[in-house]
């Protein structure tokens, strides 16, 4: 319904506190941002209002929407960098919103208005949006700022067009709170350096890759293994049957031992390698085992046809398929493997 | 007047601020929590008095109370899109001061239904609007205006210390006049004594 626009007063202010409640409730988080720089009252109207409940995203990404209202994964609303800047002078503020060099979203203009918003609508933000191009002094300082703001991170999501493995590393050497899902999205376009996450404190991990064209390089078995996390989905990686090999017998040692789902994409692999040394259990090709996870938000559901079933020194049983042929150009396809829950198998 | 048991039935009399008295089904009324709360269980004598609120607002609210007397209980608030051809009119009708006269009275009423529908409205009417349209709309005084109102409140100020300093001198005055009727009175003596003596004197 297009309500006309309107120039006549609204003396909502003159309102009893229940209604004018209820006005602000119906409110945008901008027209909420904007009603609270009218004046001290309206901020002190609008921080006693039992406002609706976001998942707050600070995001570093060329979209330059700096603040994010999120709810879980689907993105809500954003306070653009430009936007935040025209309201620089309500608050008396001439902080720049770049630096120096101009290519980069200030840290301080970013402290600024993610105080005010955070005190705003009393909440914490728990989503990080990082440009894995940024420089090691923007990361840095960012990772500075966030280990204080930020004491558990629901979200940690690097996207860009190519990618820096010095400051992604420097990230993780500064940061060390927990994150839930890590989710890596780069488009670079040459080989990149390994990064190196430390001992990775990620609850789930995703790793988009459109195509094999640009496999993961940078994410090595070393590290994968020193990770403890539950979930693992990868796009097409670099890694070959040594590495598989490798990564199954640490399981089997005891190593990923929360590991519940790990998907890769591999070029054509040979099983007899992969299996090398391991005791392997040859499912039935006609037993279908479905295997039910989640990742994020989202259901996911597997059908588990034959494959091969191993076992680890606790007793708990993990099976591996191969799977579909991934996006080309390169013939790559699905490895899968996904551990029982004890008991269950 | 009334009793509960057939108050569905049961006209009430409305009185507006105007003096004005207007029906309105007690099915109707039931609709405010406040009249609820106040005559629905021990009936009311005579017109109720709402004299708070003009007759214009109050028959719009009873036109909205008497408009969904079948409908569910409200269960939160709906999104305009869904909202009746009906209501859409309704609201379609009414323009900035009525709205806020009726989200007054329905709030006093204790009709939420009716307080949340039009408070979303007025939301949107808002939403869109940059900060400095907003002061505008929301007859909120300008930096200017509150520059010039700070001067003239200051100036006012002035003009008041000027008053209070006249106030303290006048005052200081009065001390000493206080004082005068006394001397006053001796100095009249002593110029009517005076006078007298001369006249004898002159005699």
């Amino acid at each position: 319904m297009a309500v006309p626009p309107n120039t006549k007063p609204i003396p909502i202010l003159k309102l009893p506190f229940i209604p004018l409640n209820y006005i602000i409730q119906h409110f945008n988080p901008l027209a909420i941002l904007d009603f609270s720089l009218l004046s001290r009252k309206c901020r002190y109207i609008i921080k006693s209002t039992n406002l609706e409940k976001y998942d707050m995203g600070l995001s570093f990404h060329s979209d330059q929407y700096l603040i994010r209202f999120q709810r879980k994964d689907i993105f809500l609303f954003y306070f653009s960098v430009d936007m935040l800047r025209a309201r620089n002078k309500y608050l008396q503020t001439k902080i720049s919103p770049f630096t120096n060099n101009g290519n980069e979203v200030s840290i301080e203009f970013a402290k600024f208005w993610v105080n005010y918003v955070c005190d705003l609508f009393r909440t914490k933000f728990n989503w990080l949006f990082l440009n894995s191009n940024a420089s090691i002094e923007h990361m840095s300082a960012v990772a500075e700022w966030t280990k204080s703001l930020i004491s558990e991170c629901w979200c940690c999501y690097f996207a860009g067009d190519d990618a820096n493995s010095e400051s992604i590393t420097r990230f993780f050497e500064i940061a060390n709170f927990p994150i839930r899902f890590l989710v890596f999205d780069l488009k670079h376009e040459y080989e990149i350096a390994p990064i190196n996450f430390g001992v990775l404190n990620a609850e789930e991990v995703r790793i988009f890759t459109k195509t094999s064209k640009n496999p993961v390089n940078w994410f090595t078995v070393e590290q994968m293994m020193r990770t403890n996390c539950s979930k693992m989905i990868l796009g097409a990686c670099t890694f070959d049957e040594n590495d598989l090999n490798q990564f199954i017998k640490g399981w089997i040692n005891g190593n990923n031992s929360k590991m519940e789902v790990f998907i890769t994409v591999v070029k054509t692999i040979d099983f007899v390698l992969v299996f090398d040394g391991i005791e392997v259990d040859v499912r039935d090709p006609m037993l279908v085992r479905p295997f039910y996870s989640s990742m994020l938000t989202h259901p996911l559901e597997f059908l588990i046809v034959g494959g091969l079933d191993i076992r680890r020194n606790d007793g708990t049983v993990a099976s591996i398929q191969r799977g579909l042929e991934f996006a080309g150009p390169r013939i790559m396809h699905y490895f899968t493997m996904v551990v029982w829950p004890q008991g269950s198998s | 007047m009334t009793s509960p048991a057939s108050s569905s039935e049961v006209k009430y009399l409305i009185e507006s601020s105007e003096g004005n008295t207007f029906d309105v089904s007690g099915a109707a009324l039931r609709q405010s929590n406040t009249f609820n709360a106040m005559f629905l269980n021990i009936g009311a004598d005579g017109p109720i008095p709402f004299t708070d609120y003009n007759e214009a607002t109050l028959k719009k609210v009873f036109e909205y109370c008497e408009h969904s007397v079948n409908e569910e209980n409200y269960s939160g608030p709906k999104h305009q899109d869904d909202l009746s051809k009906w209501d859409l009119n309704f609201f379609n009708e009414m323009d900035q001061k009525m709205f806020i006269d009726v989200i007054n009275a329905s709030n006093f009423l204790d009709i939420e239904r009716l307080t949340s529908y039009c408070c979303e409205r007025i939301a949107r009417m808002l939403r869109g609007k940059n900060t400095q349209e907003m002061i505008k709309v929301i007859t909120l005084p300008t930096a200017e205006e509150l520059e010039a109102k700070q001067k003239v409140e200051e100036k006012k100020a002035a003009a008041a210390k000027k008053v209070a300093e006249k106030a303290a001198e006048t005052a200081e005055k009065t001390e000493t006049l206080e004082e005068l009727p006394v001397q006053q009175l001796v100095q009249t003596t002593r110029n009517k004594l005076t006078r007298k003596y001369l006249s004898f004197s002159n005699e």
